[in-house]
């Protein structure tokens, strides 16, 4: 058992490690690295359902909840095993493991942490409904509109940009309930099942031609007020506690596996003597994003390092949000130009250059723009007045 | 050659450190005393010089055994990077690095009194301003000499004490004591007025000791400290002026509101930061190196210096722009900095080079089975 060593960081990440070289060996990692879409929803379920049979699905949670009670350091040790193992993702679980224990925890009914948290602890998927069409990086300005019925809201109104919404059995959703005051006043947070009537998704189409995301479309969709999150009219408050909930264990991770792909790439390319490998230009503009890429690592270290508590709000993570995500954008960039013609070529192969290129856009952009974060930099970092 | 040191400090003694380095420097090598220094109103570079011994700042780096506090790499970003911010004058970076370097380098015989020198203030360095280039000066048969010239960093008129140059030989690196007479020091002019160029004259200078360096490693580490502590220097600095020109941008009003209100100016300054960020967290991966003696340590160095000094000129760049008319005067702060980072940016070697020999460092370390990377969780 893995949890047994949880006193003992080292043979806990020794458990950890021969757990997954062996549940999901390395050699078979181009099968989940090849997925996409409904296959790849499945490769991730198989791995939650695989982490959850030894205590690793939610062992972050409290212990009354079904969790073991385990502190970051813990989680830190699972994605960094995990990010080395080659092991599958499961970020389409980040809303289900993270953002509603977040939210529910502090903010819900008993009732509803009782009928949820081991729902989701069990593999249930959520997703998200909070941007709008008309309500993206002011997201407090959202109109799906919810009027009170006797025990019921009576919903209408349109979601965006849900991830996993075409999979997902519940949805954390943000509507109005008081158009009359300030924006952020008149905001409640529901719990909606994905299969009451009036429920539509519809896939978006990404530029790469896949989809993980969707549009919900709400037509009278009735929901008990017992699925209420918080008092009516304070869900801008409770969606606070959504959004942060993850504090950068998933960038942890992600960007574990970019420095390891880099390597690997680098390798590769050494191993086939791939002609930018003459070019001093590109030599250098590697070396660059090399560089870059190991000092995000050692950012992201500081964040996690930073206490949950820490009494002064930190730029550190809008900092982090838009190094990372454009430098990404530009280490696909760099390798289109390596690669030259044939990165023009559709290649299934895993993280084909264009293919990750074209996903770097959506970066920049979810999880509050990049935009967003500069203003956040330059008013709460940098103490800059508003315009 | 590693070059791992002892830590002494825990991180909250490490940021009182640099607290007290940063309180004197506000007080002592504000703006305005560093515009007098560069008109020749003050004597800052001597008095700064003075209160960087009297306080310890020059061996806060060197091995305890050797009159220091031990902090290693730590200690050269720490000081640098405050140095830098404050844009303070004096030949700090080749004394402190050509210290360190002494330190871990072995093979001579001069070790006590040269680093002792230092700690007492009566000796200064300089080495060649573009060390990873440099080449050997001519050495008498016997060795006992070297003759030639080299532009090098450093050469402190402030130092009351002796000046020593490290030279590059044949066999390794001379340590030439300036006399005045064989071995002479002429300033050089320069655009940046905190730093100090001068060109060496040799001609039979008599070598105080020499360093052997077969292999290149005993010079590679040199390199490595004069890159961190340049890096340093660059972020420090890059942080320093960026700061200054929001607290600038806060009271400077335009259309009954100050400039700092505007959006397309408060990205802009984020994105300073941004760029500050990143470069910070890559040279702390070469401080970490360093005082690891990890073999990987020249290569995060070099990538620290480019890095660090490249964006250090947008920064300073752009904080002229973001100062508006008066960004490009003598009177204002920024042309000080863009100075300081131009220097920052030539000095050792040209950042494509530096890149460059990083690479080569990254494939001699894939080809012994290294991956460069490796962090603790």
């Amino acid at each position: 058992m893995i949890l047994e060593h949880k006193d003992d960081l080292k043979a806990f990440r020794e458990a950890v490690r021969t757990w997954t070289r062996e549940t999901a060996p390395p050699e078979r990692a181009h099968e989940w690295q090849r997925a996409k879409g409904p296959e790849l929803v499945e490769v991730q379920k198989w791995w939650m359902d695989e982490r959850r049979k030894v205590g690793l699905a939610t062992p972050h949670w409290p212990v009354e909840y079904g969790g073991a009670g385990l502190g970051l350091e813990h989680q830190i040790i699972m994605e960094d095993e995990f990010a080395r193992g080659h092991s599958p993702g499961s970020e389409m679980f980040v809303i289900s493991l993270n953002h509603v224990p977040a939210t529910l925890i502090p903010h819900g009914t008993e009732a509803q942490k009782k009928t949820y948290l081991p729902a989701v602890a069990a593999g249930a998927l959520w997703c998200q409904g909070f941007s709008e069409p008309a309500a993206g990086s002011d997201l407090a300005g959202l109109k799906t509109r919810a009027v009170l019925d006797d025990d019921h809201y009576v919903v209408n109104g349109q979601k965006i940009w849900s991830t996993n919404s075409m999979y997902a059995s519940q949805c954390l959703l943000l509507v109005r309930t008081d158009p009359a005051v300030k924006k952020h006043q008149g905001i409640t947070y529901l719990i909606m099942d994905m299969d009451t009537p009036g429920v539509e998704v519809r896939p978006i189409r990404k530029s790469t031609g896949g989809s993980n995301f969707g549009e919900i479309f709400l037509t009278d969709v009735r929901i008990p007020v017992a699925n209420r999150i918080g008092e009516e009219n304070t869900g801008w408050m409770v969606s606070q506690s959504t959004l942060a909930s993850e504090r950068g264990v998933l960038s942890f991770n992600y960007a574990e596996r970019d420095m390891m792909f880099l390597v690997d790439y680098y390798a590769k390319a050494r191993h086939e003597r791939a002609a930018w490998l003459d070019d001093p230009e590109l030599q250098r503009e590697f070396m660059t994003l090399f560089g870059e890429l190991q000092s995000l690592r050692q950012q992201i270290r500081v964040l996690l390092r930073e206490p949950a508590d820490a009494p002064t709000w930190s730029m550190l993570p809008s900092l982090i949000k838009v190094a990372k995500t454009t430098l990404n954008n530009r280490i696909h960039s760099f390798r289109i130009r390596a690669a030259g013609l044939s990165s023009q070529f559709i290649d299934p192969a895993w993280r084909a250059p264009m293919y990750e290129y074209l996903e770097s856009f959506g970066m920049t952009i979810s999880g509050g723009s990049n935009e967003i974060m500069r203003n956040l930099i330059a008013e709460r970092g940098l103490g800059m007045p508003r315009g | 050659m590693s070059a791992g040191s002892e830590m002494v400090l825990d991180e909250a003694e490490l940021a009182t450190l640099r607290e007290s380095i940063a309180d004197v420097l506000t007080s002592e090598c504000d703006s305005r005393a560093v515009h007098a220094w560069l008109d020749r109103e003050n004597d800052l570079g001597s008095s700064l010089w003075r209160q960087a011994t009297d306080l310890g700042w020059l061996g806060l780096s060197l091995p305890e055994a050797d009159g220091g506090l031990g902090l290693g790499a730590r200690g050269l970003q720490l000081l640098n990077a405050e140095l830098g911010a404050h844009a303070a004058p004096g030949g700090f970076i080749p004394t402190l690095c050509v210290a360190q370097w002494l330190s871990h380098v072995s093979g001579f015989d001069q070790r006590e009194a040269l680093l002792g020198a230092v700690v007492s203030g009566e000796a200064a360095f300089a080495v060649p301003a573009l060390l990873e280039e440099a080449k050997p000066l001519a050495q008498s048969a016997d060795g006992g000499t070297v003759s030639g010239s080299l532009e090098v960093l450093g050469g402190v008129p402030e130092a009351a004490g002796t000046t020593y140059v490290v030279v590059p030989v044949a066999s390794g690196w001379a340590i030439v004591h300036v006399d005045g007479v064989a071995a002479r020091l002429d300033p050089i002019e320069a655009w940046d007025l905190t730093r100090n160029l001068s060109r060496l004259e040799c001609s039979n200078a008599p070598v105080v000791a020499l360093i052997p360096d077969g292999d290149g490693k005993a010079g590679a580490l040199l390199g490595s400290y004069v890159a961190l502590a340049l890096a340093a220097d660059s972020v420090g600095a890059a942080k320093g002026i960026a700061l200054r020109t929001i607290e600038y941008m806060k009271e400077r009003f335009q259309f009954d509101r100050p400039i700092a209100s505007f959006q397309a100016l408060r990205h802009r300054a984020a994105d300073l930061f941004i760029k500050i960020a990143t470069q910070e967290s890559l040279l702390e991966q070469a401080v970490q190196c360093l005082d690891n003696g990890s073999p990987d340590a020249d290569m995060w160095a070099r990538l620290a210096k480019a890095g660090a000094s490249e964006a250090f000129v947008f920064v300073a760049a752009d904080c002229i722009q973001l100062h508006g008319g008066v960004g490009h005067t003598w009177e204002y702060d920024p042309h000080i900095y863009i100075k300081r980072a131009r220097l920052n940016e030539a000095l050792l070697g040209s950042n494509r080079a530096l890149r460059e020999a990083a690479m080569g460092l990254l494939n001699q370390a894939l080809d012994e089975g290294r991956t460069t990377t490796e962090l603790n969780a």
